[in-house]
């Protein structure tokens, strides 16, 4: 006999929950615990309130209501564990704490273990403490940045968003971007990468591996927002869509197979079903699974325009940006023949990897070197900062010596125009030289006489500032199958052309052939004449085109004239032969004077003699 | 015996030779001269025309595709088109990803500019420090490929096309105006000059097309085309090999000194990409 176990399933089922809630009954009070994190924020962020109760039953403590103060769930988490048989649990609520004005708030104690929590909520103005291991995210208007809409993920896990100054750039200049990477708490599990761009036309420079965190509510919804300040080169011109990507592991909560429900038992209802289909339950027999994601920004429409040719200044080495030159002298007083430091400073923010100058050149009065550089970056992008020129130069000769202007050129993107940055003029007082002091060598590398540009950076020779004829594919025209198609036809055609010309130089030159082929078409024509003359009737034209065409024939196998074909030539030729030529040819002469008349009959017949005779008087 | 005949038999046993002039005078003696009918002439005329007109047509497409690539030049006009490549853009995106710490992409994009300034020294130098820094050795060029490759190869075809031209067009007029023989002859050599410096530019082009470059830091080259094979060798990010052929997702490439082995595409660049776009 088979026993049914399933009779006994919700009998277990209902002695396991019997002792669950008799547990419970006689459990001790659960202790709650409340952690607030920061202690201040600015008005517009959130602060994060974690609520812990542990022990049983404790699952149910809500935040406090607190004036001014807006709490929202953003996620609950379970915990039980079991020590030497005793089984504990612990639950875990995260609000996020949204205040509605600035001031100082106090959450009250939850149980009697806790105690009061204060924040401190500042004005959106006001500096930042230093009590928050949270920096906050800069207001993009503040630091001149906007991006397009945010658009978060279907699930809303994440969203990417690029900042960027301005939409029109020129080819050559450096902007500042924001790349922010925002993640749903409790929902993103890590950033797999840094942030990479999607357009070849732009060049992002090296990304921070410590970014800025800061907290943003979207909808409600509370994400924590990575920022990486860096800067943009724009490198061809054109119109690019460009957006950045970021990869990331999400959790995905994988719900565990539904289980069959319970069968009617001894409660005669669903209860235990549904016992079991609580979300604890769904937790603890469920579960959450990882996957790895690529989120991307907003595509952004970006122009890029080439530099202007118009204005453009003979010394401009394609520096982008705003820039302001400054000069000076190591010493104002110096002696004929001792160097001196010529610095100059150009200080701003833009394509500093372009600004060059070649400083002092060759002046009369002053013997000069060859210029070293050094960049000295304000931020982490490199976007800003000073570049510092410094020249060995020494006077030459005494009195007051004066270091001319320099010149520095810029392409201003704000002002679209080429902007010259004058630096004014330094004057040394320069005694006479002390002995051998005009032979004094300055401590330059290299005693170059003659300066020559600025080595080049990293070792690279700098960018070209004009773009140069673009073509559209990288295949050279040899390999490309329009272009050979084309070539080889025009080789076809002068081959043809060369074949016709020479065949027929040849059928020129070909003397025998010419002959033949002319005495055929006499032939032809007289023969053809003697036909339309026998049509009509007409016997003394008949023979006469008969002779015509008798005589070429003759004259073109005996090479003669034409005319020189007579009866006594005939005679000669063919020793008494030729009987019905020589009757033609006498006929000829009759039927001219004496106006014969010949039968239908009588001129076939003579055709097909005249026919048998053009074709084979080789016979004769 | 008459004066046809003493023609005829001189020209026969070929003691005088066969001139235009004498065979009109031939004609003449026997009567058949045909001068041209106006219809034929005109024939003639026409089809010269044609002729002209036809070889105009075939040549003029390289000239107008030229002007369009240097029209693309002008400011106006690459805002619009920016799906072409500049030398200058390539070059300066190489100095970009040599600063970035990336040679492989970096030494692409310099090869890539020099396939359309073979002759700027900028990119040569940087080519060169950007091989140099990453432990990589400048392949040897022998002085006659140099040379033969110092000029564009787009400019070189246009000469070449335009040599084609001069070299046909005065072989033909050769034949058609025989007494200036010399002028055509002279043509015809030059054109055949140029034409034989742009094929033999072309020779020295045609494994350029075949190189490609490793942008990964290290690529492992196989026995076979399949991910379990037994690597061979590994190759350095920015080396340049020759891809010999392709199979799926791997090409068989071979080194400079020779070494040949299966290599992942996605580990490779081809200089010049076989679709063409960027």
């Amino acid at each position: 006999m088979k026993t049914n176990l399933a009779h006994f399933r919700p009998m277990a089922a209902a002695i396991a929950a019997v002792m669950v809630f008799a547990s419970a009954a006689f459990a001790a009070p659960p202790a709650v615990t409340t952690q607030l994190e920061p202690g201040e924020i600015a008005l517009g962020q959130a602060a994060q309130l974690t609520i812990t109760a542990s022990g049983d039953g404790s699952d149910a403590v809500s935040p406090p209501a607190v004036p001014g103060l807006e709490f929202v769930s953003v996620g609950q988490s379970s915990q039980m564990e079991s020590i030497n048989g005793v089984t504990s649990s612990s639950t875990s609520e995260t609000y996020e704490v949204i205040p509605q004005h600035a001031g100082k708030f106090t959450i009250p104690a939850l149980s009697r273990g806790s105690q009061a929590l204060v924040l401190y909520v500042r004005g959106s103005g006001a500096a930042a403490g230093n009590n928050s291991g949270v920096s906050s995210l800069p207001p993009p208007a503040a630091s001149g940045l906007s991006a397009g809409p945010t658009s978060l993920t279907k699930d809303g896990t994440a969203f990417v968003r690029l900042l960027l100054p301005k939409r029109e750039l020129y080819v050559g200049e450096i902007v500042p971007v924001d790349i922010q990477v925002g993640m749903h708490a409790g929902l993103v599990a890590s950033i797999n990468g840094l942030p990479t761009l999607n357009g070849d036309a732009f060049m992002l420079n090296k990304l921070s591996s410590k970014p800025e965190q800061a907290q943003e509510i979207i909808d409600g919804q509370a994400y924590s927002v990575v920022t990486w300040h860096s800067a943009l080169t724009v490198v061809k011109p054109g119109d690019f869509s460009l957006s950045v990507e970021t990869p990331l592991t999400v959790k995905m909560r994988v719900a565990q197979q539904r289980r069959p429900r319970l069968p009617q038992g001894m409660f005669g209802d669903s209860m235990m079903d549904d016992a079991f289909s609580d979300s604890f339950f769904q937790d603890f027999f469920g579960g959450t699974t990882e996957k790895e994601i690529t989120v991307a920004s907003e595509a952004e429409a970006l122009k890029v325009l080439p530099l202007p040719k118009e204005g453009r200044p003979a010394g401009f080495d394609g520096a982008v940006g705003k820039f302001e030159a400054t000069s000076e002298l190591s010493a104002a007083q110096s002696a004929a023949g001792d160097p001196l430091t010529l610095r100059l400073k150009v200080i701003g923010a833009g394509s500093f990897d372009r600004v060059n100058s070649s400083m002092l050149g060759q002046v009369d009065g002053w013997k000069t070197y060859k210029p070293t550089a050094k960049f000295e970056p304000a931020d982490n992008a490199g976007y800003s900062g000073e570049k510092d020129f410094e020249q060995a130069v020494v006077p030459m000769q005494p009195g007051r010596q004066i270091v001319p202007a320099m010149a520095f050129n810029f392409f201003n993107p704000d002002t679209r125009q080429y902007e010259t940055k004058l630096t004014s003029p330094l004057s040394v007082e320069v005694s006479p030289a002390s002995a051998g002091g005009l032979t004094a060598t300055a401590p330059a590398p290299s005693p170059s006489s003659t300066p020559t540009s600025e080595p080049p950076r990293d070792g690279l020779r700098p960018d070209h500032v004009e773009t140069g004829t673009t073509v559209a594919t990288l295949l050279p025209l040899y390999f490309q199958p329009w272009f050979v198609a084309s070539q080889s036809t025009l080789v076809l055609c002068f081959a043809g052309g060369l074949i016709f010309l020479r065949r027929r130089e040849r059928r020129a030159n070909d003397a025998d052939g010419f002959r033949q082929r002319e005495a055929s078409s006499s032939i032809a024509s007289a023969v053809a004449e003697m036909d339309t003359a026998a049509t009509e009737g007409d016997a003394a034209r008949f023979f006469q085109s008969a002779r015509v065409a008798l005589q070429q024939k003759l004259a073109e196998q005996w090479h003669l004239a034409p005319a020189s074909i007579t009866i006594a030539e005939i005679d000669a030729r063919l020793n008494g032969e030729g009987g019905e030529i020589r009757r033609i040819f006498a006929l000829a002469d009759q039927a001219a004077y004496s106006g014969q008349h010949l039968s239908t009959a009588d001129f076939n017949q003579w055709k097909e003699i005249v026919h048998e005779l053009t074709k084979h008087t080789e016979a004769l | 015996m008459t004066l046809f005949q003493i023609l005829t038999r001189k020209l026969a046993t070929g003691k005088i030779k066969a001139t235009r002039k004498l065979l009109n005078r031939l004609q003449r003696e026997t009567g058949c001269q045909r001068r041209p009918k106006p219809r034929e002439r005109k024939h003639r005329g026409f089809s010269r025309l044609f002729c002209a007109s036809l070889v105009a047509a075939l040549a003029l497409p390289i000239f107008i595709v030229d002007g369009t690539a240097a029209n693309a030049a002008q400011p106006e006009q690459t805002v619009s088109a920016p799906s072409g490549y500049s030398a200058a853009a390539l070059f300066n995106q190489a100095n970009a990803y040599a600063r970035a710490g990336k040679p492989g992409l970096a030494i692409l994009d310099y090869s890539r500019a020099q396939l359309l300034a073979p002759s700027d020294a900028d990119i040569a130098a940087n080519l060169r420090f950007v091989r140099a820094k990453a432990g990589l050795s400048d392949p040897v060029e022998n002085w006659l490929p140099r040379r033969l490759t110092y000029a564009r190869p787009n400019t070189l075809a246009r000469v070449g096309c335009f040599g084609l031209l001069l070299a046909g067009i005065s072989t033909l007029l050769l034949h058609l105006y025989p007494q200036r023989r010399l002028a055509f002859r002279s043509l015809t050599f030059v054109g055949a000059l140029l034409v034989a410096t742009a094929i033999s530019n072309a020779i020295v082009m045609w494994p350029s097309v075949h190189e490609a470059v490793v942008i990964n830091r290290e690529a492992p080259a196989l026995t076979t085309p399949v991910l379990a094979a037994e690597p061979l060798f590994k190759l350095r990010e920015g080396e340049t090999v020759t891809v010999r052929a392709e199979h799926q997702d791997f090409a068989l490439v071979q080194t400079l000194p020779g070494r040949s082995g299966w290599v992942a595409r996605a580990d490779l660049a081809r200089v010049v990409p076989q679709s063409g776009a960027h």
